[in-house]
């Protein structure tokens, strides 16, 4: 799970890839929010030609892909040579909605909440 | 792809300075300036009255890979837990820029504080209150190779009630969030 890729989804049939079939890789900050009709996580191994298996999907019906959340939060101990990565995903509260916040372990187990919190897992995303 | 992000110890002058990965390596605290995963030659004297120290020790992320996208929102925590023995306390706090270490070596280090370490945030708090609910903020900000945020300065605090030997081994762990693809 550590390595799920993201693809975009638009309102006028069109996606953008993390990493395109010709290998070449699309920056986050690329998404066209204001078209964008899901965000979604597909597993590494999964085909990604296709919408047919997101591991996490979150859907935009109401033309709010501003309110997305994503990033990769990483757990990098000194002497251990590997990091952990949870992605969070999700949708922001904002005064009209209410959002909600993913956080997906490695091991594909799932936690979800309302909002950020100061956890240290749930802890706000800068973006 | 997840950037790849690597843990450097900084020791040496501030002008030449060794980046030390010890991201798969522990590194030890003596009362020398110099990075070692076992070494017992420059151990820390414990004091016949007050408080002797380590050299302090300078960490900091560097990103060794990245594509399109950003490193940022970094913490720094421990176990929150103080296992280092009776009379050894370790105190951090962020900088800025590094200063190498100084003191008398196998004796003691200099005590880590703004006016021996100029680009230190402020006081240091000891290293065990800052925990995975509650961590050390450390600023930075990076979508490129190369060093990534502030440093991570820890020094040990020994006092005349230590046991004599190497303490129990403690964990620091780095947190950030990466977009990159």
């Amino acid at each position: 799970m550590q390595n799920l890729k993201w693809l975009a989804q638009y309102n006028d049939n069109t996606t953008l890839k993390q990493i395109d079939d010709d290998g070449t890789k699309n920056a986050y900050s690329d998404i066209d929010r204001s078209k964008l009709l899901a965000f979604m996580l597909f597993d590494e191994s999964a085909v990604l030609d296709g919408l047919t298996k997101p591991r996490f999907a979150v859907y935009f019906d109401d033309n709010d892909g501003e309110r997305l959340v994503w990033t990769r939060r990483a757990f990098q101990t000194v002497g251990q040579n590997h990091s952990v990565i949870f992605h969070i995903v999700g949708k922001k509260t904002t005064e009209q909605k209410q959002g909600f916040i993913m956080a997906i372990a490695p091991d594909g187990q799932t936690l979800v909440r309302d909002n950020f919190v100061d956890d240290g897992l749930f802890d706000e995303v800068i973006q | 792809m997840p950037a790849t992000v690597i843990i450097n110890r900084w020791t040496g002058t501030s002008g030449a300075p060794t980046k030390t990965n010890v991201t798969s390596i522990n590194s030890r605290l003596n009362a020398e300036d110099a990075h070692s995963t076992a070494g017992t030659a420059n151990s820390i004297l414990i004091p016949a009255a007050g408080t002797n120290y380590s050299f302090w020790a300078a960490f900091r992320l560097a990103i060794s890979a990245i594509t399109g996208g950003t490193v940022n929102n970094i913490k720094w925590f421990t176990d929150g837990a103080n296992s280092l023995g009776t009379g050894v306390a370790a105190n951090v706090a962020t900088a800025t820029s590094y200063v190498q270490a100084t003191g008398t070596v196998g004796t003691t280090g200099n005590i880590l504080n703004t006016t021996n370490y100029a680009t230190l945030a402020g006081a240091t708090a000891s290293a065990f209150t800052y925990t995975s609910g509650s961590p050390l903020a450390v600023s930075g900000s990076s979508s490129a190779t190369g060093d990534l945020g502030d440093f991570v300065v820890l020094q040990t605090a020994i006092s005349t009630t230590a046991a004599q030997g190497a303490t129990p081994q403690e964990t620091v762990t780095f947190r950030y969030d990466d977009t990159s693809s």
